[in-house]
């Protein structure tokens, strides 16, 4: 893979318009931050990316197993364990067990546990777990931070920055710079239905602009 | 580390690695920190410290083996005329703050003495 690569991406719920052609195409390696406004649309876009909505106009490069997604909500039947979420990933996925698996042990979570015996923290936890130990062509992390401790939140800065260098496109949909401004290659704000020119941090830091003034500007 | 967001991030982990040569902390011929492990230690993208070794690199700071990572300068000559020009410049664009600011050397002098004597007492 050199690229991936959406194209006009429409999307509405009756007749409101949440996306009105969307587009972008990153480079492997890159690590976009897709910055956004509550409401911008920014989990519809992922939703759609990450093969959850199938209903949509436009073109996507890659789709399916190439594509590991971690949304905001666990999406399995609460009554499932944990286990069998690792297995549902081994089966769908080219998955990294081991390390999930190791990665877990770090944590509280136990493999019998049912889902729904786990907090609002640890079923983030496991969802990111499970979606990072996927050797996709692209990762999309939607608010991954949110609900997290201050520990976890590290794992997930450490873990993010430790597989930046593969070759894979990462993109993070947040309103949270600060954790992510360092990490990000290119950032893009997704406003009124459209997104903005895909951006390179370092040049915008080079012009004297911080992400944050920029993604200030960028809804205003 | 704390960085200023509105300046590449690349350029100021240039600057602290230059500093920590001259300073010595990281001697001449010593390893420098992996790519990821300077990365994780930073909190950047990994893609920044690439970039920040292949300036020094072709600053001729640090060298790279290839089986075992990036290292100082074995030559402590170099790092003796890098570390002077730094002083030179920084000297300079000092000179030239105070002279826009209508401070004469005397005082300038006098003040810089001052501060070294303070910033001595403060760190022991």
């Amino acid at each position: 893979m050199k690229e991936y690569a959406f194209n006009g991406i429409k999307k509405a719920y009756g007749k409101k318009e949440i996306l009105r052609g969307v587009t972008l195409c990153a480079e492997t390696g890159s690590f976009v931050g897709i910055l956004g406004l509550n409401g911008a649309g920014k989990t519809t876009l992922l939703n759609i990316l990450g093969n959850v909505d199938r209903n949509f106009e436009g073109e996507i490069s890659l789709r399916g197993s190439d594509v590991a997604y971690m949304r905001t909500g666990m999406v399995f039947p609460e009554w499932r364990r944990v286990k069998e979420l690792l297995a549902f990933y081994d089966r769908f996925y080219k998955f990294d067990r081991a390390k999930a698996e190791s990665m877990l042990e770090r944590t509280s979570i136990r493999k019998n546990a049912r889902l729904r015996a786990l907090s609002a923290g640890m079923q983030r936890q496991l969802n990111f777990i499970c979606n990072f130990c996927v050797d996709s062509q692209v990762l999309l992390l939607d608010e991954p931070l949110t609900n997290l401790d201050l520990l976890f939140r590290g794992v997930i800065v450490d873990s993010l920055i430790e597989r930046a260098l593969e070759e894979r496109v990462i993109l993070v949909a947040t309103h949270e710079i600060k954790e992510f401004e360092n990490l990000f290659t290119h950032v893009t704000v997704l406003k009124d239905g459209m997104l903005g020119p895909l951006t390179d941090v370092e040049l915008l830091r080079g012009q004297g602009k911080s992400v944050e003034e920029f993604y200030g500007e960028s809804v205003q | 580390m704390d960085f200023k967001s509105n300046e590449t991030i690349y350029s100021q982990i240039i600057e602290y690695i230059r500093k920590q040569i001259f300073s010595g902390s990281y001697g001449s011929g010593t390893r420098l920190p992996a790519i990821r492990d300077l990365a994780v230690k930073c909190k950047v993208n990994p893609n920044t410290i690439v970039r920040v070794y292949a300036e020094l690199s072709e600053e001729k700071l640090i060298y790279t083996d290839s089986t075992n990572g990036k290292f100082v300068t074995a030559d402590r000559g170099f790092i003796e005329r890098k570390k002077r020009e730094y002083l030179e410049e920084k000297a300079a664009a000092f000179v030239d703050e105070m002279r826009q600011a209508g401070i004469g050397s005397e005082e300038a002098i006098e003040k810089l003495r001052e501060a070294f004597r303070g910033e001595g007492k403060e760190r022991r």
